[in-house]
C-alpha cells in the first residue's frame, strides 16, 4: 500500500474509529456508574473527563511509514483512536482494568507499569497501563457501523502520572529543536528525578487513602456493633446507619480511636440494667430507639467533659441521657 | 455513686417555714400522696440524679444520732411503712425543718418525700429523698390559637438552679430482706447530702442546719484523708501529663492555690474545669474515677498543709529552689532548658541574704 492508499483507507475508517472511541468510553462510564451507583461520584472519580480523540492522519502515517515501516499499518498500529482515563490513585487504575479486562471486546493489556517497574527496577519514566481493545465482529454504535477487529488504546493513568507525562511528552518525545547533548542529559536526569518522586507521591497518596479507608471502616464497625448489641439487649430491631448515628460519630472522630468492638460489648456487660432501663425509655423517646446510644453511653462513659462540648443536636437528649447513665450533668451543660 | 435506672413509687409534699413563722401561720402539711405525671417523676429523679450521682457537689455524711424517732429512724423507716405511716412520717419530719431553720439566710419552701428504687452502682436498691425546695418565680407560658400569654408564677419548683434544691439522700446498702424491723441501722445505708452551701467556707449555721441541725448528721471524719488523697491524685496526674515542664510547674501551683482557696469541698470535675486544660480534663475525671473518687468531699487539708505551705523545684544537679507558695507564681519565671543542660530562670527581687 503506497502512502495515498494508506491515506485514503484510513480516512475511510475515520468515522468508525470515532464511533468506536464513543462506545469504548460510553461502556466503561456505564460500568463505573453501575460500580458506584451515581453519576456524579464518577465525575468525581475521573480527574480529568475522558475524551476519545482519532489519531491526525499525518502522525498516523508518519508513525506507520517513518518511524518503523510495518506490512500491515492498519491492522498493526493499535492507536488510531484512543481514550485516556486519569484518576487520583494508583488503586483506582485496576478499577478501569478490571472494566476493561471484562468488557465486551478482547482485551489485551499492552503496558503494565506495575510490571516495567520490576523489570527496570533502577529506571524512571513514563508510567501508564495501556490497553487495547478491538470490537469482536461488526457492530454499530449510534448509527455507525464499526467493523470486526479495529483497535482502541486506552490510557489509565493517576493525575500525577499524567502531569509527568504530559511534562515528558513536550521535553522528551518532541523536542520542538534538538538541544545539545549535555543540555538533553540534564533535562533526561530532571525527568527520571520527576518520575521518582511523583512515583513517591502517589504511594504517599495511596498510604493517606488507605488510613482515611480504616478509620472509615473502624467507625462503621463500631456502629455495626453498637446496633448488634442494641438488639441483643433490647430484642427489639436497630439499624447501624442512622442520621443520628452519623452526626454522632462524626462530631466524636477523635474519641472513636479508643474505642473498640470489644469495648462495646465490656461496657453493657457491665450495666446489668440497660435492659430494663432501654425498655422503657425507648417507649418514650426516638432518642433511645436508635442503636447507636450503645456506642454513645462508652464514649459518655469516658468522656463525660468533652461530649456536651461537642454534641451535635439539642442537648436536651444528652441531659437526659445523662441522667439515664447515672452522671450529674452539674457544670457541664 | 452511679445512680441508674431510678424509678420513684411514692411521694409527698409539705410546706416547710421559717422557725420563727411557725406559731403565726402553721405550714401546710399535706395528708395525700402526689400523683405525678412520668415527665414529673421524670424530673425530679433528674434533678435527684443530677445532685447526687457522680459528678455532682454532694458529700457523704455520717448519721450522729440514729436513736428512735430521730430524722434517721423517721425517714428510713419509711421504705418499708404503709402509705399512712409513710405520710405520718413525713409530717413529723416536715415540721423538725421547718423548727431547723433558723439561720438567716433561709427560705420557707417544700419539702418533698421521694421513695424510689434504682441502681446504685450496679446495686438494685431502694432510696428515699428529702428535698427541701425553695419556691422560684418565673413566668407560665400560654399559647392559644392567636397569641402567646405570659402568667406570673410565685411558686415554681425544682427549676435548673441547684442553688435552690437542698438534698438528703438514704439509699439502702443492706436491705431487710422482708423482716420486719422496728429500727435501722446507719451501717445499713449510705447518706448523702447535697446544699450549695456547703461547698464555700464561711456559712457557719446555714450550711450546717441542713445536715447538722435537722438531719443530725455530721460530715465525713475521713474528710482529711480523703483530701490528701485527691490532693496526691492530682499531683500524680500532673506528674504525668505530657506538657512541657514549665507548664508543669505552673499546674503545680494552680493546684496548691486551689487547695488554699476558700472552699469547703472538693470535687474531681470541678477542679478540672477550674484548673486543667480541657484536653486533660476527661483523663484526670478517669483517674478519678479508678481512685473511687467520684463525687465531692469535704475540704480538711490537716495532713497537706506543709505542702500547701511552699512551692519548689528540685533540678538533676541537686539543686532545689522553693518558694512561699503564694509568691512563686509571680516570682520566679522558667525560661527554658538548654541543650547543654543549663535551665534558665527569671526571679524577681535582688539577692538579699545568704543565710
Amino acid at each position: 500500500m503506497n502512502e495515498t492508499e494508506l491515506k485514503n483507507a484510513f480516512e475511510a475508517r475515520r468515522p468508525a474509529l470515532d464511533a468506536l472511541g464513543r462506545w469504548v468510553t460510553h461502556t466503561v462510564l456505564g460500568a463505573l456508574e453501575q460500580d458506584f451507583n451515581s453519576k456524579a461520584a464518577v465525575a468525581k472519580f475521573l480527574q480529568i473527563p475522558p475524551t476519545p480523540r482519532v489519531k491526525e492522519t499525518d502522525s498516523f502515517l508518519e508513525k506507520a511509514l517513518v518511524r518503523k515501516r510495518r506490512s500491515d499499518p492498519l491492522s498493526e498500529i493499535t492507536d488510531q483512536v484512543g481514550v485516556r482515563f486519569v484518576v487520583l490513585l494508583l488503586e483506582d487504575i485496576d478499577r478501569i482494568g478490571k472494566i476493561l479486562e471484562s468488557g465486551p471486546w478482547t482485551a489485551q493489556k499492552d503496558r503494565d507499569f506495575q510490571q516495567e517497574r520490576l523489570e527496570k527496577a533502577d529506571y524512571f519514566a513514563y508510567q501508564s497501563d495501556h490497553f487495547v481493545v478491538r470490537t469482536r465482529a461488526e457492530q454499530s454504535f449510534e448509527g455507525v457501523v464499526i467493523p470486526a477487529g479495529l483497535p482502541c488504546e486506552i490510557q489509565i493513568r493517576t493525575i500525577l502520572q499524567h502531569a509527568y507525562a504530559e511534562m515528558a511528552h513536550s521535553s522528551s518525545y518532541k523536542p520542538p529543536v534538538k538541544l545539545p547533548e549535555a543540555d538533553q542529559k540534564h533535562i533526561n536526569r530532571s525527568l527520571a528525578k520527576g518520575s521518582a518522586l511523583i512515583e513517591t507521591t502517589d504511594d504517599v497518596f495511596g498510604e493517606i487513602k488507605k488510613r482515611l479507608r480504616d478509620y472509615n471502616e473502624s467507625v462503621a464497625a463500631l456502629l455495626v456493633r453498637s446496633s448488634e448489641l442494641y438488639r441483643e439487649i433490647t430484642g427489639e430491631p436497630a439499624n447501624p446507619n442512622t442520621v443520628l448515628g452519623e452526626l454522632i460519630a462524626e462530631a466524636y472522630r477523635g474519641l472513636l480511636k479508643d474505642v473498640t468492638p470489644d469495648k462495646l460489648k465490656a461496657w453493657a456487660d457491665e450495666r446489668h440494667w440497660l435492659k430494663a432501663t432501654l425498655l422503657k425509655k425507648r417507649a418514650e423517646s426516638v432518642f433511645y430507639r436508635d442503636s447507636v446510644v450503645i456506642l454513645l453511653g462508652a464514649l459518655v462513659t469516658e468522656n463525660e467533659m468533652t461530649i456536651p462540648r461537642h454534641w451535635p443536636v439539642d442537648s436536651e437528649y444528652l441531659e437526659d441521657f445523662y441522667g439515664t447513665l447515672g452522671i450529674s450533668t452539674n457544670g457541664l451543660f | 455513686m452511679n445512680i441508674t435506672n431510678l424509678d420513684i413509687t411514692r411521694v409527698i409534699a409539705h410546706e416547710v417555714v421559717r422557725a420563727s413563722q411557725i406559731t403565726e401561720r402553721p405550714p401546710v402539711l399535706s395528708d395525700d400522696l402526689v400523683a405525678l405525671d412520668v415527665k414529673g417523676k421524670a424530673l425530679v429523679g433528674r434533678r435527684l440524679v443530677d445532685t447526687v450521682a457522680s459528678g455532682s457537689h454532694c458529700v457523704d455524711v455520717t448519721v450522729a444520732d440514729s436513736g428512735i424517732g430521730s430524722p434517721f429512724d423517721k425517714a428510713t423507716a419509711m421504705l418499708d411503712a404503709d402509705d399512712e405511716g409513710f405520710v405520718a412520717n413525713s409530717k413529723h419530719l416536715a415540721n423538725s425543718l421547718s423548727t431547723a431553720q433558723t439561720a438567716g439566710p433561709i427560705k420557707s419552701g417544700s419539702a418533698l418525700f421521694v421513695q424510689g428504687t434504682c441502681s446504685a452502682d450496679g446495686n438494685a436498691t431502694r432510696f428515699l429523698a428529702i428535698i427541701k425546695a425553695d419556691s422560684d418565680q418565673a413566668l407560665y407560658k400560654g399559647v392559644n390559637e392567636e397569641s402567646i400569654t405570659l402568667t406570673y408564677v410565685s411558686d415554681m419548683l425544682l427549676g435548673e438552679s441547684q442553688r435552690l434544691i437542698k438534698i438528703a439522700f438514704f439509699i439502702e446498702d443492706e436491705s431487710t430482706d422482708g423482716a420486719q424491723l422496728t429500727t435501722r441501722q446507719p451501717d445499713d445505708f449510705s447518706v448523702k447530702v447535697f446544699d450549695h452551701l456547703m461547698q464555700t467556707s464561711g456559712n457557719g449555721d446555714a450550711a450546717a442546719y441542713f445536715y447538722s441541725t435537722f438531719l443530725k448528721c455530721e460530715l465525713s471524719h475521713n474528710a482529711a484523708r480523703q483530701t490528701k488523697r485527691f490532693y496526691e491524685v492530682v499531683r500524680s496526674f500532673i506528674d504525668e501529663m505530657p506538657v512541657r515542664q514549665a507548664d508543669r510547674v505552673a499546674l503545680h501551683g494552680d493546684l496548691i492555690s486551689y487547695f488554699r482557696q476558700n472552699r469547703a469541698t472538693l470535687e474531681p470535675r470541678a477542679f478540672a474545669q477550674d484548673v486543667l486544660p480541657q484536653a486533660h480534663q476527661d483523663a484526670f475525671v478517669r483517674k478519678c474515677r479508678e481512685e473511687g473518687i467520684t463525687q465531692a468531699f469535704s475540704k480538711e487539708v490537716d495532713l497537706v498543709k506543709g505542702k500547701l505551705r511552699r512551692q519548689s523545684i528540685r533540678f538533676s544537679s541537686s539543686v532545689t529552689l522553693y518558694a512561699p507558695s503564694e509568691v512563686f507564681r509571680d516570682a520566679v519565671k522558667i525560661i527554658g532548658t538548654s541543650e547543654d543542660g543549663w535551665t534558665e530562670l527569671k526571679i524577681r527581687g535582688s539577692i538579699e541574704a545568704m543565710p
